[in-house]
């Protein structure tokens, strides 16, 4: 794992296993994400290389990272990325059985022919009816917090999400479904009011994996509470929009 | 069942109908992606008695995954360079349909969406092309031009401007 | 009613008993008379339908599927590599399993082009992939095989394409005399086009061909082998009720006997190759030599049983191939391989001989014919064969 944080505490977003024991490896740096794909030239796959030949050279030795590196473009680049990681970047831990998020993934059942359409065909969804098989909100890095009291309720989030995330709430106010929010951050920027979407990071948080909270009830049932918490995640929260600022 | 159409009379009718939502969430565009976006509006103004036809491209990959979908409204796939032959084929049909009292008499919008390789390339232009000669269809083609093959790897298109760079692009690696 | 006319004719006086919705033209010699004859079945009030003139083959097959999408009845067609250019269209009709029904106007494939005659490659090119295949005689035959090929794909039993091949010049420019149903017994025979809940329509929301993965793509295709076979079931249905119905039976639906009855030597062919073979027989069972032809209508789905049926226990078949298939396991034709791969199961397997003839529209006439039986009636009677597969009348 690439990370700037040390394995006890990346553990707790990790799903336990039953068996049998690992060693998670982590490798210091910032993590490379062009959200879905990785970036091929931050670094990340020399950094990822010089970490297997420090922890398994029987897969791969040192010089065989050498090697290879030297045979593309800016070798003395990479080699070096790859060096950092071996010398000193990595970190290891070993894992228990049943240590880690306590979540069971349940594989979803596939229908047989019989039971499927033919052609290649699906039964659609309903108006304002989101896709439930496919949801994407453990996907995000970040995640969009409101803070309700300053929102004007322009709409202009709602607007401009592109996964139609926000739900209008009664009294007008946009509440984020945070489980089909990829934290692009679009409504942060949009946003015209100065800190009242921010972006913070999602491992601040351990209500993921389908149990998100609900920012507006959570708002609703205890005001002072959520200014509280709000405040406390202000300072931790990206910079998305250096116009603002 | 069939599908009234409901005409907005106030602000807030509109503002009721606006916020229905046809392309919904759960699909696997990217972070951010603006054409998700835009295709949420182009599903909301267009309104429920609408057929979409969805050309190879990324905005159909990433928009349904077999087994499920983000359309809440009637959609079929066509070949990368159909876009304008499925449109074609879909207005017609519904035309002789109706002609002949097989369907019910109403208005329908068939919206054909396509990047810019499915519409500007690879043969779609002259689909698109023949597309138009027909006038007596009713139908809308909408080409999102982000200037590359983005799906397959940001190859090159004949979109792309000259100069940028793209994964066809030949250029020296060392 | 009873008219003189091509086979192409025919099929266009049959899409107007069909009644289509949509059809969507572009040239190409040999299957374009029948777009030009419904035409003017449009125009002179006949037929109520979209006629779309397309840009290209490929524009043209993907028009008529998207018609079927929203529940039209439609047909389409083209000839030689005409067809292949539409090839991507084509096999997404059969796995998004649209019913559309196409002609094949046989014709060589291209380079060098030019020969509009008749070759079976390009309805074969389709085999694989979910089209049922049948190839017709006589303009008679060419109509009714329309009919019964919409009462077929749109069975939601197997809701496939078929693809009529019709052998290029031979039979889509040859006129014959041919009776028209009346409409009457035609709505009788061919109930309208129902999609189910497969119709693409604002009051049936559904999503059609999403992009897939290996998870899916296993099932999707077991279900089109699951159609194909049911075809055969289907098929005979439609022709006991044609036969009914109109008062015409082709007896068996799959494959034409002609003589092959306590036969020692049978020929086997598709299309208008039996009007000289017939003739042959005739003679040659005339002079008391016992020789048979089998004509082969439904290439797919294939008629195993049939073949075994009327094959196995015979001295020697010879097949006559009005295609190739270079590399092919005896660098025979298809229909040789075909034969032999359903005859590896039989009793009594016969010998098998393969004549590769009559490409790019060469004639096989009466004489050839003649000389091809004697051939295999010597290697009947010498118990074996000599030479496989022979390139009949092929230019030294
Ligand atoms: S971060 Fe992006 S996906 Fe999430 S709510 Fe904001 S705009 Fe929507
Ligand atoms: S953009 Fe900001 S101010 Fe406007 S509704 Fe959304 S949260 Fe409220």
């Amino acid at each position: 794992m690439v990370s700037k944080r040390n394995p006890d505490e990346l553990l707790k977003f990790i799903p336990a296993r039953d068996s049998p024991p690992y060693t998670l490896v982590v490798v210091y740096g910032e993590r490379s994400i062009g959200d879905f794909w990785t970036f091929p030239d931050d670094g990340t796959v020399e950094r990822v290389l010089g970490a297997i030949a420090k922890v398994m050279p029987s897969i791969l030795t040192l010089d065989d990272v050498k090697r290879y590196l030297e045979s593309l473009d800016k070798p003395s680049e990479r080699v070096n990325r790859a060096l950092e990681a071996y010398q000193s970047l990595v970190k290891l831990r070993e894992v228990r059985p049943g240590e880690g998020l306590p979540y069971k993934y349940e594989p979803p059942h596939l229908p047989g022919w019989k039971d499927m359409m033919i052609g290649g065909a699906i039964p659609g969804l309903k108006p304002n009816q989101r896709n439930p098989y496919f949801t994407g909100g453990t996907a995000k890095h970040y995640r969009p917090v409101i803070n309700f009291d300053k929102c004007i309720k322009c709409s202009l989030c709602w607007e401009y999400c592109p996964d139609s995330v926000f739900d209008v709430t009664p009294d007008g106010y946009f509440n984020p479904a945070l489980a089909y929010c990829k934290g692009c951050g679009v409504c942060a920027e949009v946003c015209p009011v100065p800190d009242t979407i921010i972006m913070v990071d999602e491992m601040e948080f351990e209500d993921g994996y389908g149990k998100f909270i609900d920012e507006y009830r959570a708002w609703k049932e205890n005001r002072e509470a959520y200014r509280k918490w709000f405040e406390s995640l202000l300072p931790k929260a990206q910079v998305i929009s250096v116009r603002k600022r | 069942m069939t599908v009234s159409i409901k005409l907005a009379r106030t602000v807030k009718d509109l503002l009721q109908m606006a916020q229905t939502e046809y392309f919904d969430a759960g699909h696997r565009t990217c972070q951010g992606c603006e054409s998700a976006m835009v295709l949420r509006w182009v599903a909301k103004a267009a309104g429920p008695n609408t057929i979409v036809i969805g050309a190879t491209g990324c905005m159909y990959v990433a928009n349904t995954t077999y087994y499920t979908t983000a359309w809440a409204l009637p959609w079929i796939h066509t070949q990368l360079s159909g876009t304008g032959s499925a449109v074609v084929g879909t207005a017609a049909a519904l035309k002789a349909l109706m002609e002949k009292g097989k369907l019910p008499n109403e208005k329908i919008n068939v919206i054909g969406i396509c990047g810019d390789l499915g519409c500007a390339d690879a043969g779609g232009l002259s689909e698109v092309s023949n597309a138009l000669t027909h006038t007596k269809y009713n139908f809308l083609i909408l080409m999102y031009d982000n200037e590359s093959s983005a799906n397959t790897d940001i190859q090159e298109t004949t979109m792309t401007p000259y100069g940028a760079l793209t994964t066809f692009s030949q250029v020296v690696s060392r | 009613m009873e008219v003189v006319g091509t086979g192409t004719d025919a099929v266009a006086y049959a899409l107007m008993l069909a009644d289509i919705d949509v059809t969507s033209a572009y040239p190409i010699r040999p299957y374009g008379g029948v777009m030009q004859t419904v035409a003017r079945l449009i125009a002179d009030g006949y037929l109520k339908a979209e006629y779309i003139v397309a840009a290209h083959e490929h524009d043209q097959f993907e028009i008529v599927k998207h018609a079927s999408a929203v529940g039209a009845r439609t047909f389409v067609g083209s000839s030689g590599v005409g067809w292949l250019l539409a090839i991507e269209a084509i096999v997404a009709i059969s796995t998004d399993r649209y019913p559309v029904v196409a002609l094949i106007g046989n014709r060589a494939l291209d380079d060098p082009p030019g020969a509009y005659g008749v070759e079976h490659n390009d309805a074969l090119m389709v085999r694989d992939v979910g089209w049922l295949l049948v190839w017709v005689d006589t303009a008679q035959e060419a109509l009714d095989t329309t009919l019964i090929a919409y009462r077929v794909a749109e069975d939601p039993r197997v809701m496939l394409p078929v693809g009529i091949s019709m052998d290029g010049a031979f039979l889509t420019h040859s006129e014959h005399v041919f009776k028209i149903p009346p409409k009457s017994k035609v709505q009788k025979f061919l109930p309208p086009y129902d999609l189910g809940n497969r119709k693409l329509h604002p009051s049936n929301v559904i999503s059609v061909a999403p992009q897939v993965n290996e998870d899916w793509v296993t099932e999707i295709r077991k279900q089109m082998d699951e159609a194909m076979k049911n075809a055969r079931k289907v098929i005979e249905e439609a022709y006991r009720d044609f036969a009914k119905i109109f008062g015409r039976d082709y007896g068996n639906p799959f494959v034409e006997p002609y003589m092959v009855e306590d036969a020692d030597v049978v020929m086997v062919g598709m299309g208008t190759v039996s009007k000289p073979i017939k003739e042959a027989v005739r003679r040659l069972r005339a002079k008391g030599e016992r020789v048979g032809f089998l004509r082969i209508r439904w290439f797919r789905p294939f008629p195993t049983d049939d073949i075994i049926r009327y094959l196995s226990g015979v001295k020697v078949v010879a097949v006559v191939d009005r295609d190739y298939s270079f590399g092919s396991p005896f660098d025979g034709g298809a229909v040789f391989t075909e034969i032999r791969s359903a005859l590896y199961e039989a009793e009594h397997r016969p010998l098998m001989m393969n004549f590769i003839g009559g490409l790019g529209g060469r004639e096989i006439t009466y004489n050839d014919a003649i000389n091809m039986f004697n051939m295999a009636l010597d290697a009947a009677r010498k118990g074996r064969v000599e030479q496989r597969v022979i390139w009949y009348g092929v230019r030294e």
